[in-house]
């Protein structure tokens, strides 16, 4: 059994603690992922004919993962790829750490502990590593810009947002769309934001009404992370101008958790997608036609990451192609990408090799 | 008969006109809620109308963003009426604010009044690190500081140290040896210290900074940027004075370096809120501020600001500014929502 083959079997073996953040996954299919983003299932491991040469992929090892604390997904995805390929992975957690994945790292096979070290700091020397995958903020992005020395490859995965798209707006997709709102209090880059309803501006009201019972409903199930004085009073604020606008005619309505700010739905006809405060708020709009998507949404799409739609159909999904999204996925799905995603349009495993040749 | 302007004017001035400030601050509502169609509708949104609105208590508060909603500007009047419109911060892509006024009476009573009903010295001597009237006619801040020469140094010209291209002069200041008020920004008199352009000012000297470091590379705690600017300027430290203050608003708050608290004029009122439930706060709670300024005849008096406080009476706050965690974190990206003041 080759090291690349051991480790997958470790894993594997992991599965229990892995797959609620990286997907359903076995043996089979992480070495399908090998072969499929390196050409061969073997290439880690031995020179392999490739045309007029032999090749074979090295691991950028050490590997540094700087991960963000609003969701664990990114740090478990970002590791698990970095030990497939057999890096030497450092994690640098967020100072205020990020229990989950810390739980995993205490359970973890030796086979796989050896390849992996954990800080809240970050020393000096780590900076010095053969690559680096960077999750965060644009602020986080520029500072490890500048921190890391050239020139090291650096995966930067900056701050995203996702939306949903319904063309058929029904009871299922008000509860499928409610859980990639909450899930995580739509802190990641893949929780959706703004809801985009193909229908007439009644249609698309009635549909955000229709969505309010169910966010009160799943809310709940879904409850909510540390909401610092700032967040709420960004949902306020974004409320109370919704409020304003509709208290003088536009064609905007709102609905809110009672008594704090928990959840909230803004029907707005003006469809220019926004970020909004995150923590359960959404905005729903019609759908502009294929023609006038992308001016209408404005600059904001070049930052989109995922839109789940409902239904799940290519000739829906082909409806989108001037969004020039990386992910299309069907509705409730948006905060669970499979194991083979492309995050944010880029290979999962070819971005964290390099290549040797022994040519004739 | 008196009309309420001039009612306001009078009671500002001298104290007469209204026997309380809730019976001023009704009246306020009621002009407002009678001449003002987007705030009317919105107060009405609210359940809040004259015959229900019994204390300064209850007037509702707008956001500061309404005040970039320009299909409804905030004027009790037609804003092509207007004297004068002060305009919030930002580049040309920015959406600001605007604040229209339609006289420049309470604005300008409100700025001298509230001078000398916080007890600060009389600057004879000043010199703004600022643009000047004319290069900046539609900043709130700089119609004040003029307003202060005008009233307090009529004699004095040329002391404007920032051009149209924002260049920073301080040639005329330098050979200054006589005791100073310098009226700045924080930007402002941190882009002199970084440039290398600060001086020691003459003993006897004393600082006027306000607004926040909005648009700054670096951002330094308010204690070490006093720190630096009394060490640049040569001004002990309890002689810095800080301005709270916005373009929506006519009345400006006050506390020196050393005071735990700013400090407004009796024709204001000040509440903190807790944004997650809308209730007020608890005494020593920390909440979102809001202010009545019943010199904002012409706009709104009530005003919903993004900064945290802790309210210690009906006229002063601690002021805490933006929630530091409210920064962007994390890979999602979220709505930004600062502050600003032009």
């Amino acid at each position: 059994m080759n090291p690349t083959d051991l480790r997958i079997r470790a894993l594997a073996a992991c599965n229990d603690l892995l797959e609620p953040w990286i997907g359903p996954f076995d043996e089979a299919a992480l070495r399908s992922l090998i072969a499929c983003q390196l050409g061969s299932g073997d290439v880690l491991d031995e020179w392999i004919p490739r045309g007029d040469t032999r090749c074979r992929a090295f691991p950028l090892s050490p590997l540094l993962h700087i991960v963000s604390g609003n969701t664990p997904h990114a740090a478990f995805q970002s590791v698990v790829r970095g030990l497939l390929v057999g890096s030497h992975n450092r994690v640098k957690l967020p100072s205020s750490g990020l229990p989950a994945f810390e739980s995993w790292i205490e359970e973890i096979p030796a086979g796989l502990a050896d390849l992996i070290e954990v800080r809240r700091d970050l020393p000096d020397h780590w900076l010095k590593s053969s690559g680096a995958v960077v999750f965060g903020n644009q602020a986080t992005l520029e500072t490890f810009r500048d921190l890391l020395p050239r020139p090291i490859p650096l995966i930067e995965h900056g701050p995203k947002l996702s939306i949903a798209v319904i063309f058929q707006p029904d009871e299922v997709a008000a509860g499928l769309v409610a859980t990639d709102i909450l899930s995580h209090d739509q802190l990641g880059c893949l929780s959706v934001q703004t809801v985009y309803v193909d229908g007439t501006p009644e249609q698309v009201r009635s549909f955000s009404a229709r969505l309010a019972r169910a966010l009160e409903m799943a809310r709940p199930a879904h409850p909510r992370g540390v909401v610092s004085l700032s967040d709420s009073g960004a949902i306020s604020n974004a409320r109370e101008l919704a409020r304003f606008r509709a208290a003088n005619g536009e064609d905007v309505a709102l609905w809110e958790s009672e008594g704090n700010t928990g959840w909230t739905v803004v029907y707005d006809h003006e469809p220019r997608l926004r970020p909004g405060p995150l923590h359960g708020f959404v905005t729903v709009h019609p759908l502009p036609s294929a023609a006038l998507l992308r001016d209408c949404l404005g600059p904001e799409v070049r930052h989109l990451s995922t839109a789940a739609i409902h239904p799940f159909q290519d000739a829906l999904a082909d409806r989108l192609d001037a969004l020039e999204i990386p992910r299309i996925c069907p509705l409730g799905r948006a905060q669970k990408p499979p194991l083979f995603w492309h995050h944010d349009g880029r290979p999962p495993l070819a971005d964290l090799v390099v290549w040797k040749d022994r040519s004739p | 008969m008196e009309t309420l302007r001039e009612r306001l004017l009078d009671w500002m001035r001298v104290g007469s006109g209204f026997l309380s400030f809730d019976e001023a601050a009704r009246a306020v509502f009621q002009h407002q809620f009678e001449r003002n169609a987007p705030y009317r509708a919105y107060a009405r949104s609210l359940g809040k109308t004259p015959a229900t609105v019994g204390t300064w208590q209850q007037i509702p508060a707008v956001p500061t963003d309404a005040f970039k909603l320009c299909d409804f500007p905030l004027s009790c009047f037609p804003t092509e009426n207007a004297l004068k419109v002060f305009r919030t911060s930002g580049t040309t892509r920015d959406v600001r604010g605007e604040h229209w006024m339609s006289d420049l009476s309470l604005y300008e009573t409100s700025v001298l009044e509230g001078w000398q009903h916080a007890g600060l010295p009389v600057p004879t001597n000043p010199w703004f690190l600022s643009p000047s009237p004319q290069e900046a006619p539609d900043s709130s801040l700089v119609h004040m500081l003029a307003t202060l020469q005008r009233h307090h140094a009529s004699g004095t010209s040329g002391r404007w140290m920032i051009d149209g291209e924002g260049r920073i002069d301080l040639s005329l200041l330098a050979n200054e040896d006589r005791p100073v008020t310098l009226f700045a920004t924080a930007v402002a008199l941190l882009r002199c210290m970084e440039s290398g352009k600060s001086l020691p000012l003459p003993p006897g000297s004393w600082i006027f900074e306000t607004g926040g470091y909005k648009g700054l590379k670096v951002t330094l705690e308010p204690e070490a940027f006093r720190d630096q600017v009394s060490e640049a300027f040569a001004v002990p430290r309890d002689k810095l004075l800080n301005e709270y203050g916005m373009t929506e608003l006519s009345s400006p708050f006050y506390a020196w370096s050393n005071e735990d608290r700013h400090r407004g004029s009796p024709w204001t009122r000040i509440r903190v809120i807790d944004p997650e439930t809308g209730l007020k706060c608890e005494t020593g709670q920390i909440g979102y501020l809001e202010i009545v300024d019943l010199a904002n005849l012409d706009s709104v008096a009530a005003i919903r600001t993004q900064d945290l406080a802790i309210a210690r009476d009906e006229r002063s706050f601690t002021l805490l500014g933006r929630d530091p965690r409210a920064l962007p974190r994390g890979c999602s990206r979220r709505s930004d929502d600062l502050l600003s003041r032009s």
